[in-house]
């Protein structure tokens, strides 16, 4: 069940009555949570419920095994290997076909093909979120090696942290040392900040249900589709389109998923920050899926040597964990090409230029060329395959201008969309202090919001674009 | 910066959740059945059902869904359908003499739906073909069973199925095999014969100007679902299901026998998901055995067999190119649609089996 859909909504309800009533037995609490957790995903693909309780499993006891060795030696080899199980799991699933097809195809040699037989794929189905549970699970062991973490967890609180389904298929990427601690006891019955949660829901609701899902399926999917169809006005505007249905999409999601765990008494870190006001593009990677980004920095950038290996290595650093990045959304090239795009793109930015306060004007200008710097990266995210891209690019360059179909409704959206990105964040608007009304009226008044969501849907709900991943 | 928050105690939260469930489930009992009417059938469905329609013709009556059905209506008057059949709200036209924007001075009316699907005409190398087309187009009036060894070439209808990638493949194969043939390709993602209050391809079909040698239909993808036949909800699946898809599938070959010489039928291609390719498996038959127990000039190609693995669903494909073996991803993630590679080889292969 997806999260804008009246399953979820009854589902969701009934999870947090019994949660609450259970709050006094925190034991009982989060075994009740954990089989929510199951349950919940299971509705989604039954199938993988064994990969999401072995993996875990796996991570918990490795994490043992680093706590429980003395030697930090030992420690290391025994991360290295939990790590390199985990990314296998990964791999196995979501990389091993992208691998075959191209060793078969770039390397035609008879040898390999008769080793890898007539069937060499393994056409497996990708289990919904597993690149967010891997992740999710390489930080428990790595946090327990940098002693972040303490490694006497108990196995219940180790399923929940990677299960719970708040944040299970589509993040944020939580870190271990972040959501462990707060499983330790109950949290406080008389501390639900309900309206700032429930903000947070409808205005995820409404990014999901109208912005992206209109933008997507009316502008987006036909211009990418079929690009020569159109001019080049409509094409940018497409690109342009595609910007902002992502950013609604993926942080509708991440807001949704931050409102209901709040609601369930967990704090999830915030995930995205207005990214496409951001006047650099490490900026960007500060205010975009704010957690993926932690999650390279501390566990791939960082381990690669950073920025203390001296500037070419810095550089290298840079590209690999940008690439790495882009092939984890997907084992295709145009992933790596936009994971390239970023590394290279971070790279020169950090040869050639500084960003000490200037002026608004000048700030405006910055944010305006790194937005369409990864306006062009989205190119290569969203498109099929390296003729897409060429038709884009072709469209976007020849100039060819004929009739330009952009409709009011659909440019009010693209506006209204990205104003999210320049209006003060929802925590800032401190709503409950400002609008001081009974309980009661706000229950009212969140149910005629939603009301009107539902009218305003188009027929049926796309999923999130990040469950893919 | 310190994020401030206003919390309430369990009990607040408590009171919130059930006055708002409450609110909303009376201000959204229509919308609970429509909800229900698109779920799969089974028991608990079908016994919701009847209360859910109570709660229906109840929010009617008091008016409780005023707010709902107001928005909703709204929204399918003002909001328009995408960017290719849509008004436009300014036309510029820089390719014209004068160059100056078009302005549709009536914005909120929407042009019929048939005669907006223009995008998709293989547009001709210059403007005086594209007279002579249309010349051609309103000067071809000839009555008669529609095979016309004059005839305009091929009409291909369908889905998204086509639309992704198999409609280029499609044209670029005519131009190169058949270049005195021109082809006509209308694609609608979404669509089917099950729903015609979304789009009406039996409607499309006779509106079409002109005659074609053949009409190729890419349609059935999207049929796997529960017919709506006078306010009725028809299950898929049911005998009485196979008879109303079957009855559509007759006027849609009914209509395009009258257009054309040969009618082609393309099944729906294997899926991924096991469910909905039983589904199709089922409509596959329901079609083929409409075209077969009925002499028309209809003829059913069945590629449920197209490359598959073991009769099973493959998303990958390996073949020989300038002796060499190259494999290719033909099927996209989601499990349905072709990728355009995958596209290419399948309008080759289509093309082959059609004037083989």
């Amino acid at each position: 069940m997806l999260f804008p859909t009246l399953e979820f909504a009854v589902f969701f309800l009934l999870v947090w009555s019994i949660a609450w009533k259970l709050s006094e037995h925190n034991f009982q609490r989060k075994i009740f949570l954990l089989i929510a957790s199951y349950f919940f995903y299971s509705t989604l693909d039954l199938r993988f419920l064994p990969i999401l309780i072995l993996a875990p499993m796996m991570n918990f006891f490795i994490g043992l095994w680093i706590g429980i060795e003395e030697q930090k030696k030992n420690k290391r080899w025994i991360l290295i290997f939990g790590i390199i199980l985990n990314l296998m799991v990964l791999g196995l699933f979501k990389y091993y076909d992208f691998l075959i097809r191209n060793i078969l195809d770039y390397f035609p040699i008879s040898l390999i093909s008769d080793l890898l037989g007539d069937s060499p794929f393994l056409e497996w189905t990708l289990p919904l979120g597993i690149s967010f549970f891997t992740f999710q699970g390489i930080s428990y062991i790595v946090d327990i090696y940098r002693d972040e973490l303490s490694y006497k967890n108990s196995l219940l609180d180790v399923l929940l942290y990677i299960s719970f389904f708040p944040h299970l298929v589509a993040g944020p990427i939580v870190k271990a040392s972040e959501f462990i601690p707060q499983l330790k006891t109950s949290p406080e019955s008389e501390k639900i900040p309900l309206l700032y949660a429930i903000i947070l829901i409808c205005f995820g609701l409404i990014k999901k249900t109208i912005f992206a899902n209109y933008l997507g399926s009316d502008v987006v999917d036909p211009i990418f589709e079929n690009p020569e169809k159109f001019g080049s006005f409509d094409v940018l505007f497409g690109i342009y389109s595609y910007a902002i249905q992502i950013y609604c999409d993926f942080s509708a999601y991440t807001d949704m998923a931050i409102g209901f765990a709040l609601l369930l008494g967990y704090e999830f870190p915030m995930n995205f920050n207005q990214p496409y006001r951001s006047i650099s593009l490490s900026e960007f990677w500060r205010r975009w899926h704010i957690s993926l980004g932690r999650w390279l920095k501390n566990y791939l950038y960082i381990p690669l040597g950073g920025n203390q290996k001296g500037t070419s290595k810095t550089y290298r650093n840079l590209i690999v964990t940008m690439v790495l990045g882009g092939l984890w959304h997907g084992a295709a090239w145009t992933f790596i090409f936009w994971g390239l795009w970023h590394g290279v793109g971070l790279a020169i930015e950090r040869r050639y230029f500084s960003f000490d306060s200037e002026s608004k004007v000048k700030n405006l200008m910055r944010t305006f060329l790194v937005f369409n710097f990864i306006c062009i990266g989205w190119i290569f995210f969203r498109a099929e395959d390296a003729g897409k891209i060429a038709s884009i690019f072709s469209r976007l360059i020849n100039g060819s201008f004929g009739t330009v179909q952009i409709t009011t409704f659909h440019f009010l959206l693209f506006v209204i969309g990205l104003s999210f990105h320049f209006l003060p964040p929802i925590e800032e608007l401190e709503f409950g202090k400002r609008f001081k009304f009974d309980w009661a009226l706000y229950a009212t008044g969140v149910a005629v919001l939603l009301t009107i969501i539902i009218g305003l849907m188009p027929g049926g709900v796309s999923p999130f674009i990040y469950f893919r991943f | 910066m310190k994020i401030r928050r206003i919390y309430f105690n369990f009990k607040e939260t408590k009171y919130f959740l059930i006055v708002f469930t409450l609110f909303a489930f009376l201000i959204n009992l229509t919308s609970l059945n429509s909800w229900l009417e698109n779920k799969e059938p089974g028991f608990h469905r079908d016994n919701f059902l009847k209360l859910t329609k109570v709660l229906s013709e109840i929010g009617t009556t008091y008016k409780t869904s005023f707010l709902f059905q107001t928005v909703q209506q709204a929204r399918i008057n003002w909001v328009p359908k995408n960017i290719n059949n849509e008004r436009l709200v300014f036309g510029l036209n820089l390719e014209s003499e004068n160059r100056r924007p078009t302005t549709i001075s009536n914005t909120f009316s929407l042009p019929p739906l048939i005669n907006s699907l223009s995008q998709d005409i293989l547009e001709p190398s210059n403007s005086e073909d594209w007279n002579s087309l249309d010349e051609l187009l309103k000067s071809d009036q000839s009555d008669g069973d529609g095979g016309n060894s004059n005839g305009m070439g091929s009409l291909v209808i369908g889905d998204s199925i086509l639309k992704s990638g198999l409609k280029e493949h499609i044209e670029r194969f005519y131009q190169k095999y058949f270049p005195a043939m021109r082809v006509r390709i209308r694609a609608q993602s979404g669509t089917g014969l099950s729903r015609p209050d979304v789009f009406d391809w039996i409607s499309y079909i006779k509106n079409e100007p002109g005659k074609f040698n053949d009409v190729i239909i890419f349609l059935g993808t999207n049929d796997a679902q529960n017919l709506f036949v006078d306010n009725q909800v028809i299950n898929f699946g049911t005998r009485e299901w196979n008879q109303y898809y079957s009855l559509r599938v007759k006027e849609l070959i009914r209509s395009s026998c009258n257009k054309s010489g040969r009618v082609v039928w393309v099944s729906s291609l294997r899926m991924r998901s096991e469910t909905l390719d039983k589904k199709l498996a089922q409509l596959n038959k329901v079609v083929q055995t409409e075209i077969e127990a009925n002499p028309s000039c209809a003829v059913f190609v069945s590629v449920e067999k197209w490359f598959t693995k073991k009769s099973k669903f493959t998303e990958n494909w390996s073949f020989e190119n300038k002796g060499v073996r190259k494999n290719i991803k033909i099927r996209s993630d989601d499990g349905i649609h072709l990728t355009f590679k995958g596209a290419e080889i399948f309008a080759q292969k289509l093309i082959e089996k059609i004037y083989e």
